[in-house]
């Protein structure tokens, strides 16, 4: 199963709670949402599988698997677009 | 030779600077300012406008950065440790005004120092900063905060290093505050305590040149100013305005904020949290106000003393 990983492109801080990113290669920043976040953090801690990231998730947030996992398949995209994170082959 | 001491370097200047505090003789410098003319490299046009003249901007391979504003001067920093002058008019106060200005700031940026278009002052033992856009009233603030009995720190420039522990603390400038002549006024400043402003503007410059204190001081509250009357008179800044906010308060050109040194800025903005709180301040309206708000911030041994 194909593992994501934050990329040498971006710095991110915490504060409150809430969590920054800057892609320091574009100049350009992003704030993230509470799950966004929780992703995030996951993200920090080493490469991690959509299981990874979706079992984090549930463990919080009332969801059902289906829809956590489409959800944050959108994300990674967003940050894949975004260069903030990459899928490891 | 002139001996200076300002944003906690000696300095050894080959040009008058009479802004600064008079340096010790004996002192091994850290910064060498020297006059000499010197190629520039192509210049790109900057965001920086001083007198009415707008700068131009350099970076060399060597990671050498360069000031230029036409008919006035040309900078180069070198290394955080010299910084040569090229004047272009006769007038030495002229050149003083440039070189403690952004060209220093070129300096302390080379540095490692984290930089923001504020002015600053020491509330009891604490370094609170004030920044806005031009006309919000940071020199005005500043000069309310003094005139309640605090001590400059500094006054356009205000310069943030960090400590081992990563705790944020201002370094402080020189001794000169330039503040309009309806503050003087409002704020009841003996005219006589003050210098008239040479560029023939109507400013005054306040230096306290004899109790100005070299020593750091821990950065506690930073203020973003602002006159807006639909917002709330104080809100802590969100955590996405953090960055953004310093960036905008940045006072050197934005072409050296790029890649290494924009996560740096990054960095040290959030660090700046770890030791301060950070506001959106409507500024008071009149000075009778912006008394009132001071004398409700500084600590009461401070009023007593």
């Amino acid at each position: 199963m194909a593992k994501y990983q934050l990329t040498s492109d971006q710095i991110s801080s915490k504060v409150a709670g809430e969590t920054v990113i800057l892609n320091h290669n574009k100049g350009a920043y992003y704030g993230l949402d509470e799950v966004g976040a929780v992703v995030w953090d996951n993200l920090e801690r080493g490469p991690q599988t959509l299981d990874s990231l979706c079992n984090a998730v549930i463990s919080e947030y009332e969801v059902d698997p289906e829809t956590c996992k489409s959800d944050i398949d959108l994300l990674l995209k967003d940050l894949i677009f975004e260069k903030l994170v990459e899928e490891i082959k | 030779m002139h001996h200076y001491k300002a944003f906690g370097l000696n300095i050894l200047s080959e040009i008058k600077l009479p802004e600064f505090s008079d340096g010790d003789v004996d002192t091994k410098h850290d910064l060498y300012i020297q006059s000499a003319s010197f190629d520039l490299p192509t210049l790109e046009k900057t965001q920086l406008y001083r007198r009415g003249v707008r700068a131009g901007f350099a970076k060399d391979a060597d990671e050498n950065l360069y000031l230029h504003w036409n008919n006035v001067g040309s900078f180069k920093a070198m290394n955080g440790n010299h910084l040569i002058v090229n004047a272009l008019v006769e007038d030495a106060n002229l050149i003083s005004l440039f070189t403690v200005s952004e060209a220093l700031g070129l300096i302390l940026f080379q540095r490692g120092l984290f930089l923001l278009h504020a002015s600053s002052v020491q509330v009891g033992n604490e370094g609170w900063c004030f920044m806005g856009t031009p006309g919000a009233g940071k020199s005005t603030t500043a000069a309310a905060f003094i005139k309640a009995g605090c001590k400059l720190l500094s006054d356009d420039l205000t310069a943030i290093g960090f400590g081992n522990d990563g705790s944020a603390y201002i370094v402080p400038a020189y001794p000169q505050l330039k503040i309009w002549d309806k503050t003087a006024d409002g704020l009841h400043y003996e005219k006589s305590e003050l210098q008239p402003v040479s560029e023939g503007v109507n400013k005054f410059s306040y230096q306290p040149k004899s109790d100005f204190l070299h020593e750091p001081v821990p950065l506690k509250e930073v203020f973003f100013l602002h006159k807006a009357r639909n917002r709330k008179p104080l809100v802590p800044l969100s955590a996405a305005e953090i960055p953004t906010e310093m960036l905008k308060n940045f006072p050197l050109p934005s072409q050296l904020l790029t890649d290494v040194a924009l996560k740096r800025h990054f960095s040290q903005s959030f660090q700046c949290t770890r030791s301060a709180r950070l506001w959106k301040k409507k500024r008071p309206d009149g000075f009778e106000n912006l008394g009132k708000w001071v004398n409700e911030c500084i600590p009461e041994q401070l009023i007593a003393g």
